[in-house]
């Protein structure tokens, strides 16, 4: 696709991806600004794409058939890769101890073969753990001196991040601290609604996976976490709160997040 | 390789995405039967072909081998079903770009069964690139490799797809409601 065609709407589904390649995306970029009809527009595919996952949720906590995962598994005590091997009837305890054994806990479950490092969900979880129950000092900078705080992470992590407003959701900032990561520190903001819940928002940028769009749930040693990559950014919502809930919330992060980039720079 | 060494790397590599390849199963036969029977097939294949997959990613892989022998059983069991020419019928689709209107609203409020039900509803070249797409998160070169067409009709298809998604008849109801809703 050479980067003089005009922008289609193939390109403006490519952007709500994050997908669109770097010259369009520039394109792109600059049409949003002039034209909030299609800011909207890709707020609604975002949304539509949110609720599709939603959809195909149900799916991905439902088990796998007993009886497939012994049919697919390879034959045992014969030669490997000629012809079929005969399908095992039976879903046996022996399979079953493989599957386990393979690190393969089921579906919904994080695959955790060596080597693999934390997932950035089982990371936010943690750090959501670590510091929402620390009561003297859940954060480094206080919301009272919120613009210090957005200065300070974004000097930090060497680019912008903001702290959404969730008053609608009635949340309200605590405040935001550095955290660690796999490769490059993160940022946490910490949110508490009236009933002293908190919820934290994780903010990270690695050099890996940085092509892959999300918008997925996890639940985390009773954390729930929601979590999606976004130029190139991973962002994590995670909180004790229900997954209904939580998704509420994380629209509106996503919402306000999209707002604030956006937004004419000073 | 020594067969026993050769299936425990198959298991390693490969058994841990028996899930993905169900869950497309699932939604390109829309049958929880037919999926077992397109996914016990393919991983016959994949055994089979377990040394071509080299240093490549397992799961695109695996779901390459599950397409095709979807499309396999599809021929000889739904042939019906196949007989669309989706990217001719592309061409004539700009006039239908939706903008942002009671249509987004219906999908946003759509219970997840109905939705579903919408998907499933698609034609099955729309609906595979959605769900590699919005259920494996594939990239969309992942999906191009997988399908077998170019990045462009991934986008096209996409596009297309999430489109017809939000004028499907099955969210008819749900659509009148937010037309006379708020917003």
């Amino acid at each position: 696709m050479s980067s003089n065609q005009p922008l289609s709407d193939d390109d403006v589904h490519a952007y709500a991806d994050g997908k669109l390649p770097e010259a369009r995306r520039a394109m792109l970029v600059a049409a949003l600004e002039r034209d909030p009809a299609l800011a909207a527009r890709v707020a609604a595919i975002r949304e539509q794409n949110v609720a599709l996952r939603d959809a195909f949720d149900p799916w991905l906590a439902e088990p796998l058939p007993r009886e497939l995962i012994a049919a697919a598994q390879p034959p045992r005590g014969r030669k490997a890769p000629r012809g079929r091997w005969a399908m095992p009837a039976l879903a046996s305890a022996a399979t079953l101890i493989i599957g386990v054994g393979l690190g393969w806990m089921g579906r919904g479950e994080v695959l955790h073969l060596d080597g693999t490092p934390t997932t950035f969900p089982r990371q936010a979880a943690l750090t959501h753990a670590l510091y929402a129950t620390d009561p003297n000092r859940p954060v480094e900078i206080w919301a009272n001196e919120e613009d210090r705080l957005v200065r300070w992470l974004s000097k930090r992590l060497n680019f912008p991040v903001h702290a959404p407003n969730l008053h609608a959701m009635g949340y309200e900032l605590v405040g935001g601290r550095l955290v660690a990561g796999n490769e490059k520190p993160g940022a946490l903001f910490m949110y508490e609604n009236a009933d002293k819940q908190r919820i934290s928002l994780l903010v990270r940028r690695d050099n890996e996976h940085t092509s892959e769009t999300a918008f997925r749930y996890a639940l985390e040693d009773g954390v729930g976490v929601f979590y999606w990559i976004d130029d190139a950014c991973g962002y994590a919502l995670s909180g004790r709160v229900d997954k209904a809930q939580l998704l509420a919330i994380a629209r509106v992060v996503y919402g306000e997040l999209a707002a604030a980039e956006a937004a004419p720079k000073p | 390789m020594p067969d026993d060494e050769f299936r425990v790397r198959f298991e390693r590599v490969v058994m841990p995405h028996l899930d993905a390849a169900y869950n497309l199963a699932r939604w390109l036969t829309r049958d929880a039967h037919d999926a077992e029977d397109v996914v016990q097939e393919a991983m016959l294949r994949a055994y089979r072909y377990f040394r071509a997959l080299r240093g490549a990613s397992a799961r695109p892989w695996l779901l390459t081998i599950v397409r095709r022998s979807f499309y396999e059983w599809l021929t000889a069991n739904r042939p019906a079903e196949i007989d669309r020419n989706f990217d001719q019928d592309l061409l004539g689709s700009q006039a239908d770009r939706t903008t942002v209107g009671p249509e987004q609203v219906a999908l946003r409020r759509a219970e997840n069964a109905t939705l579903a039900e919408a998907i499933a509803a698609l034609p099955v070249g729309f609906r595979e690139v959605l769900i590699l797409r919005e259920l494996e998160e594939l990239s969309y070169k992942e999906i191009a490799h997988i399908v077998d067409i170019p990045i462009g009709t991934v986008m096209s298809r996409l596009a297309r797809a999430r489109g017809l998604l939000q004028k499907s008849p099955l969210l008819e109801s749900v659509r009148g409601s937010a037309a006379g809703g708020e917003r």
